[in-house]
């Protein structure tokens, strides 16, 4: 008697609903036995028996249901115990042979731990949000200037328009805001030495931009910002706990900027220090307050002043890609009200970045490049760890057929094997963890200084959830990767049939080691071709002519409105400072300019009577520098004609210029420089130059364009307030900080230093990347190199030892040790070789990537791809020849007996 | 059969524990023995003896094992684990206290030594 059909129906097939069937119906059998034994009729006892039971269908259901609950934890149970069995099986293995284990570990930690290092930097710069920065994808960047390499500064007054089109509805933007840099000296009373620091200068929406929050007090407001802006700051929580002790008092009490009293009215949100990665910004004052050296309102009217970078939040459900046309045309509407119907004053949106505009492209290429080279160097340890277990797993067939008779699916063997190298992966993953960590925490810790005097930042490079899922990704894919050619390698054909006998089926095996080292060496010959351009970059660096000499100078910008000096009295004191500065024992000779020698553009206009301008422009554009008497003799560079500045070009003298060769050759190609004039701006209205000398060309921007025509003007008759003091020391001296400030002091009371130091120290700040690039690479193409030739002596060992029976054959039909000699050399190396080829092939290709980085050296330079290729072969042929030579010593009687 | 009392509720658990703890038994053995050992004043419904063994299996205080009942048919036999033993001892502590906060309440005395 079966259940009812409708119930069995529902069941199935499932073997645990079969179970749950025969126990239920064995207890209606026994019941229903009962019930005959009393002499029920048949029919009624069933029916009888069924209706005690209950309802069948249900309680079945239940029943199946924990019966399933039972199966599934028992599977579980079962898989685990598998799981933990190859798991120890595999740690077992890896500690038998602790040598082997233990190299594998530290070159896997020295690869992953450098892959891990680039991309905590690469996530710190491009994925981590900046602490107080809320909801980040909802900000744009505006600049002015239609290339995608235009970061022009916006002006005011349309920085105004902007705002007022976010307030009403319907805008593009719910919030805009205009900021730029200030230095400032922030001091607690008069007295003493102020804390020199960087601080913003911002709009009133600066903060709602952002979603800032206070962490005491208020923020900024646009009601400090105008005219007669608010004498008011927000602190940093970073200034105010270092140079305030984090005292709350201090809310209302007034800072000194530059000698001006603020009241603090608030501390910024903790961690927040401006919105680039990294900013330390200390203050944020308002536009408008009265501080010496601060944008004055007043002075931002007219619109073609650009004065403020621009960020903005996207009004709600605003596409950032719309964002860019509306802001246009808002400027368009704003300068044609003044300028006429046909201005133009095109803006674009950019969505924000934390890395600021003009580095972005440059820093990601740089990045990438070290990323690239990090990739590489593991695509070659991994393929050298897959060549290693390859050449254990023919060792190992015996042990492995064993286990497959035993019992042990080839799924099982395949397993086991890939556990132990994901085990060594792991290891070498963890410890590469500790040591990226090491590398950064050493690097990373402190502040670092920016080629912008006084810029600094301090780099969060902590690992976050990011770089943990890199690392773990990275690790399983490599290790499965690697782990897998080898296991499915060692459990191929027939495992039982090769218990017992030599195995000759090794050709499949080997064409595929072959191929693993010919890859070795191909990524092997790419990582040093890149190294070795790298190398001849900074080579070319150090060699290239600059125009001016380096040595002994120290550098020390000087900001005249600390002290409160107009361009009057300013123009005294820098005579003054001058004066002051020569006279010091160690200095042999000193100048002031208002750039370093090697910086960003300061661009004017000149035009030349009877020299036509270039096509469609109305001038010449002329990158120039403004320094004081006695510059080209501190920096040492060379006059072809006519003479320097001196103390008789003064502000009200006539107007002079100094031009380099470049320019006065474009000019006047005639070599007539000498008197001509030039006129700044326009001839009508422009003031008038006059060409007293010429100098020999230098580097002016960067190592990586041609030479730019480029004027000096004297900075008598162009003031700044902030200079560049520059020190050429006598040979042997010294000059402190403290000396060089007391003597300005001297001049100028209560003038701070800033940013003092070596010349040479700012100028390479500028080749950092070439710098970290090449001592990168080079470091890996090493550990490359090395990694290489034991693979290639190890798969000729390897062919050697296998074919002795073959070699000894050969020796007994006559062959000479010469010529067995030949043959395996031949053999050995015919995959290096081959990847040699293929390496400078893709080496070629890969140089165009890094052509951007590299100075002076093109990408096919062809002294680095001959000197890589040279090092390899001789390389391969060293370690194709020890065991070959070894190996034909052999007495044939000898091997031929030993089979 | 006399109508039974109804189960008191929370009990089963222990009834089965203690059942199948003098050696294995299939789910009709269990039936019967609760019915005589209570001389008929509790009878166990089978909708809920099944499900209740099936989940003390999943909890791992009972194993099954198919074996042969008397009768000469297959029938799926229980027994105790250690952790089964162990349920069996709190769930007759329990019961003590409960039944002993119970029988004070009415003013019953329990003739088992208390």
């Amino acid at each position: 008697m079966k259940l009812p059909r409708g119930v069995r129906r529902l069941f199935g097939a499932p073997r645990s609903a079969r179970e749950v069937e025969a126990e239920l119906e064995a207890h209606l059998e026994q019941r229903v036995e009962e019930l005959l034994a009393a002499g029920v009729e048949p029919a009624a006892a069933r029916a009888r028996a069924e209706a005690e039971f209950g309802d069948l269908g249900r309680i079945g259901r239940e029943c199946d249901a924990l019966q399933r609950q039972i199966r599934r934890r028992a599977r579980v149970r079962v898989a685990a115990a598998s799981w933990w069995q190859d798991l120890r099986f595999a740690a077992r293995t890896a500690a038998s042979r602790p040598l082997f284990s233990l190299s594998v570990v530290a070159i896997l930690a020295i690869g992953i731990g450098s892959a891990s290092a680039v991309f905590a930097v690469v996530n710190t710069f491009f994925f981590k949000s900046v602490p107080g920065v809320h909801e980040p994808g909802r900000l744009i960047e505006i600049t002015q200037g239609r290339n995608p390499d235009d970061y022009v500064s916006v002006s005011y007054p349309v920085i105004e328009a902007l705002e007022e089109d976010a307030a009403g509805a319907g805008g593009t933007l719910a919030a805009v805001a205009g900021w730029d840099f200030l230095t400032v000296a922030i001091g607690r009373d008069a007295g003493g030495e102020p804390a020199v620091s960087m601080a913003m200068q911002v709009t009133g929406q600066y903060f709602s931009v952002l979603g800032t929050r206070p962490l005491l007090g208020r923020l900024l407001e646009p009601a400090d910002v105008g005219l007669e802006g608010a004498a008011v700051t927000v602190l940093s929580e970073r200034f105010w706990r270092r140079e305030l002790e984090a005292d709350p008092g201090v809310l209302g009490s007034a800072l000194r900027f530059n000698g001006v009293p603020l009241t603090v009215v608030g501390v910024a949100e903790s961690g927040f220090g401006g919105h680039a990665v990294g900013a330390l910004f200390a203050a944020w004052v308002p536009i408008g307050a009265p501080v010496p050296g601060a944008h004055r309102a007043a002075s931002l009217e007219g619109p073609r002043n650009g004065m403020l970078d621009v960020i903005a939040r996207l009004a709600p459900g605003v596409a950032p890609e719309a964002a860019g046309e509306q802001v246009d045309a808002v400027a368009d509407r704003t300068v044609q009200a003044t300028e006429g119907p046909e201005a133009e004053y095109p803006l674009r949106a950019l969505r924000y970045g934390a890395i600021p505009g003009p580095a972005r492209t440059g820093l990601a290429v740089f990045l990438m490049v070290l990323l690239g080279i990090v990739g590489v160097v593991i695509a070659i340890i991994c393929l050298n760890i897959t060549n290693l277990q390859l050449a254990r797993a023919l060792d190992r067939r015996a042990e492995m057929a064993i286990r497959a008779s035993l019992g042990a699916g080839r799924g099982r063997l395949v397993r086991q094997l890939l556990l132990e190298t994901l085990l060594l992966f792991v290891a070498g993953a963890w410890a590469g963890g500790l040591l990226a960590q090491m590398a950064l925490t050493s690097v990373g810790s402190g502040e670092m200084a920016l080629p912008v005097p006084g810029l600094r930042i301090a780099l969060d490079l902590d690992a976050d959830w990011r770089v943990v899922g890199f690392v773990l990704g990275l690790t399983l894919a490599a290790g499965l990767l690697s782990g897998s050619v080898a296991a499915l390698q060692a459990t191929r054909g027939d495992l039982a049939a090769g218990l017992g006998e030599r195995t000759h089926r090794g050709i499949g095996r080997f064409r595929l080691r072959q191929w693993l080292v010919g890859s070795q060496v191909a990524a092997t010959v790419v990582l040093l071709v890149v190294s070795g351009l790298f190398a001849r970059s900074l080579q070319e660096i150090g060699r290239r002519d600059l125009g001016f000499r380096s040595e002994r100078v120290q550098v020390a910008t000087v900001d005249l409105q600390f002290a409160g000096l107009g361009p009057e009295e300013g123009a005294v004191a820098w005579e003054r400072i001058l004066e002051r500065v020569r006279a010091l024992p160690t200095v042999e000779s000193a100048a002031l300019a208002h750039k370093l020698p090697i910086s960003s553009r300061s661009q004017t206009m000149v035009a030349v009577p009877g020299v036509e301008p270039p096509e469609g422009q109305e001038g010449f554009v002329l990158s120039n520098r403004r320094v004081s008497p006695g510059y080209f003799e501190t920096l040492s560079m060379t006059l072809l004609g006519g003479r320097v500045f001196d103390e008789g070009d003064r502000a009200d003298a006539p107007g002079v210029i100094i031009l380099n060769e470049t320019m006065a050759d474009r000019l006047w190609p005639d070599g007539s420089a000498l008197g001509r004039r030039v006129y700044r701006g326009s001839v009508e209205s422009g003031r008038p130059l006059e060409v007293v000398g010429v100098v020999r060309d230098g580097v002016y921007h960067g190592l990586d364009e041609p030479t730019p025509g480029f004027g000096f003007l004297p900075a008598a008759q162009n003031y700044d307030s902030t200079l560049i003091l520059h020190l050429r020391l006598a040979p042997g001296a010294t000059l402190s900080r403290e000396d060089l400030r007391t003597a300005l002091m001297q001049v100028v009371p209560g003038l701070p230093l800033l940013a003092y130091g070596s010349l040479d120290d700012s100028l390479r700040a500028n080749f950092v990347a070439q710098q970290v690039a090449a001592w990168v690479s080079g470091v890996m193409g090493l550990a490359a190199l090395i990694l290489a030739a034991f693979g290639i002596y190890g798969i000729t060992s390897f062919t050697v030892s296998r074919r002795t029976r073959e070699m000894g054959v050969r020796m007994a039909l006559g062959a000479t040790p010469a010529g067995l000699r030949s043959w395996a050399l031949r053999q050995g190396l015919g995959a290096p070789v081959a990847g040699l080829a293929a390496g400078l092939l893709v080496a070629f290709v890969a140089s165009r990537a890094v052509a951007g980085l590299l100075v002076g050296v093109s990408g096919s330079d062809p002294a680095t791809f001959l000197g890589v290729a040279l090092l390899l072969a001789l390389l391969c042929a060293t370690a194709t020849w020890l065991p070959t030579a070894r190996a034909s010593r052999l007495d044939p009687a000898t091997t031929l007996r030993g089979q | 059969m006399s109508p039974a009392e109804k189960m008191i509720p929370g009990t089963l658990k222990a009834l089965v524990l203690k059942a199948v703890s003098s050696g294995p038994m299939h789910g009709y053995a269990i039936v019967r023995w609760i019915q005589e050992q209570t001389h008929d004043v509790l009878a166990v419904e089978e909708g809920v003896l099944y499900p209740t063994l099936h989940r003390l299996e999943r909890d791992e205080l009972l194993v099954s094992e198919w074996g042969v009942n008397d009768t000469g048919r297959r029938a799926k036999f229980y027994s105790l684990t250690e952790a089964g033993s162990t349920a069996l001892k709190h769930e007759i502590a329990s019961w003590r206290r409960r039944a002993g906060a119970v029988s004070d309440l009415l003013g019953v005395h329990l003739g088992d030594g208390r």
